[in-house]
């Protein structure tokens, strides 16, 4: 397993150290149940905002919020939003009636969409925290890059990747196919052509995956549930027009181009407790980064009353893995590429790592994205400023001014090690 | 996968968000990858370098922080090669407990780390290095 025949003594010392180090039970738990005894008779109050007036001169919101009582518990820095002055509700006097419907949303202008933060949520949520993450950009060489998903009138999904360079097209197509057969597409076009098994799927389920370059930029299609002579099909039609679509009556589900020059990026979670005590919460990324999961499910539009932007339902069914002793239950994510970032929502509880869609905690996930609502740099700000200890309490990477775009970083501009 | 967040960023509480986020993480790629297990210590690996960047600029600029870990409780012979441990570069520190917390080989700890083998076999014999100089008496 190793280079040494025997350790040394140094390497036992270490070894032992490690094993007596690693913790048998994290504490977490107690944490949780901390943090609940101390929720026990606070009335929560939830976030208010007066809704956007009708589009015209630059609007002006109004941030109101409870107080809020910082939670000391293993969990971390938790924010729970606690009944400051005693009243449960503060009302803004021009806020307009509870219940939006999509034709009230006016349309979201950029310069307003600097961030996203949930409005009106009912009572019995609290905000459990914000992180960054960083994440490296792997082969930045290669964007900018699209991908373009496209659904069939019997929601067959086909997906395709374009990049600006094609070095890696081929290799990354073996990597999930193995042996690639050459597939000719036409106009001189030599493709390859190779079948994938869909992970922890039935036996007999695959996709295929064709790859082909043109004019020195790579470009692979993935097709599940399909026949090969299908997925030929599709192929040569795309090779033919790029924009598409890859069959008559077919429509867009998604149409990303995430741009060239970055090196790496930051993602920002912001997290919830729910009533039901599941998490949920949503990431915020620029545009183009955000981890739309796209693959072997086709994904439904979703449109949450009150949600003016666009999303997609993906419904992931459980999946086994025999090699690795792994079953994950069915679970949902909801996914968006909105005006100035992209969105994803995802929720888990403290029983499972995942929220079945049956549970109160996906109700509570669609709850969550129809009250995302686009704010400004200056209202986020604001935002930061009502939590206790201000801006100053948060980790040092949260933003503070700027917008999701902002949160990309050229190569060259990274933390470092 | 909750221990060897906890080795690898020195926080349970920290430790266990990050696992909880790499399972939501592979849900997103469990179309993409055939190896989930490995898929999620990769994603395990690197959310725990992020958190100790995100460690390294905090301690540049130091806001109170009431919720700092304390060290786990040790024997004393071991105390301090913990805290040996702690003052050595993020992927010197990954590359040993990969090594022999998990047993890893180097071709694995490669894969994870996103280097050469030659690279890890240079990362551990230095991180080794130190902590035999640090642990001088």
């Amino acid at each position: 397993m190793n280079d040494h025949v025997s350790p040394t003594p140094l390497e036992d010392r270490l070894r032992a150290t490690l094993a007596a180090a690693a913790p048998a039970d994290t504490g977490v738990e107690a944490g949780l149940d901390d943090l609940r005894s101390r929720l026990d008779g606070v009335t929560v109050v939830p976030l208010r905002r007066s809704a956007p007036p009708a589009r015209g001169p630059r609007r002006r919101m109004q941030l109101t919020a409870a107080a809020v009582v910082m939670a000391l518990a293993a969990i971390g820095a938790g924010l729970v939003l606690g009944s400051g002055g005693g009243s449960e509700e503060r009302v803004d006097a021009d806020r307009p009636a509870t219940t939006r419907s999509v034709s009230d949303t006016p349309p979201v202008r950029p310069e307003d969409a600097a961030w996203y933060l949930p409005v009106d949520l009912p009572p019995g949520w609290t905000l459990s925290g914000i992180s960054v993450d960083y994440r490296d950009v792997e082969g930045s060489g290669a964007c900018p890059c699209r991908t373009t998903a496209w659904t069939s009138p019997d929601k067959t999904l086909v997906t395709m990747v374009g990049t600006s360079t094609a070095n890696a097209t081929f290799a990354g197509l073996e990597d999930l196919a193995g042996e690639l057969e050459p597939v000719a597409l036409g106009g001189g076009i030599e493709g390859r052509i190779g079948q994938v098994r869909i992970p922890g799927a039935e036996e007999g389920t695959g996709a295929w995956v064709v790859g082909w370059i043109e004019d020195g930029a790579g470009r692979s299609i993935n097709l599940a549930g399909q026949s090969k002579d299908a997925a030929v099909a599709v192929a040569k039609r795309l090779a033919v027009d790029l924009d598409g679509p890859p069959a008559d009556g077919w429509t867009v589900l998604s149409d990303v181009t995430r741009p060239g020059g970055v090196g790496s990026f930051d993602t920002v979670d912001i997290g919830f407790i729910t009533p039901s005590g599941a998490r949920v919460g949503y990431q915020l990324a620029p545009s183009g980064f955000g981890d739309l999961p796209f693959g072997y499910v086709t994904p439904q539009r979703h449109q949450p009353e009150g949600q003016g932007q666009p999303l997609l339902r993906f419904d992931f069914p459980a999946r086994s893995f025999e090699e690795q002793d792994l079953d994950t239950p069915a679970v949902t994510v909801l996914a968006g590429t909105w005006v100035g970032a992209d969105v994803v929502l995802g929720a888990s509880n403290q029983e499972a790592s995942d929220v079945q869609t049956d549970s109160p905690a996906f109700d509570e996930m669609l709850t969550l994205a129809a009250s995302l609502q686009p704010a400004s740099a200056e209202e986020w700000a604001a935002f930061l400023d009502t939590l206790p200890g201000g801006q100053a309490s948060l980790g040092e990477r949260v933003p503070r001014t700027g917008a999701v775009a902002d949160l990309v970083r050229r190569p060259g501009e990274d933390l470092g090690d | 996968m909750v221990r060897l967040a906890t080795l690898l960023v020195g926080d349970p509480a920290v430790a266990e968000e990050v696992v909880q986020d790499a399972f939501v993480r592979l849900h997103h790629h469990l179309d993409r990858t055939e190896r989930p297990g490995a898929y999620l210590r990769t994603t395990v690996v690197n959310l725990c370098r992020n958190q100790r960047r995100h460690q390294a600029v905090v301690a540049k600029h130091p806001p109170p922080r009431p919720l700092d870990a304390p060290p786990p409780e040790l024997p004393s012979e071991l105390s301090p090669v913990w805290l040996a441990l702690d003052t050595l570069p993020q992927r010197q520190r990954q590359a040993l407990v990969l090594r022999f917390y998990l047993d890893l080989p180097d071709p694995e700890i490669a894969e994870l780390l996103g280097a050469r083998p030659g690279t890890v076999r240079s990362l551990i014999s230095r991180g080794l290095a130190t902590l035999q100089e640090v642990l001088k008496p």
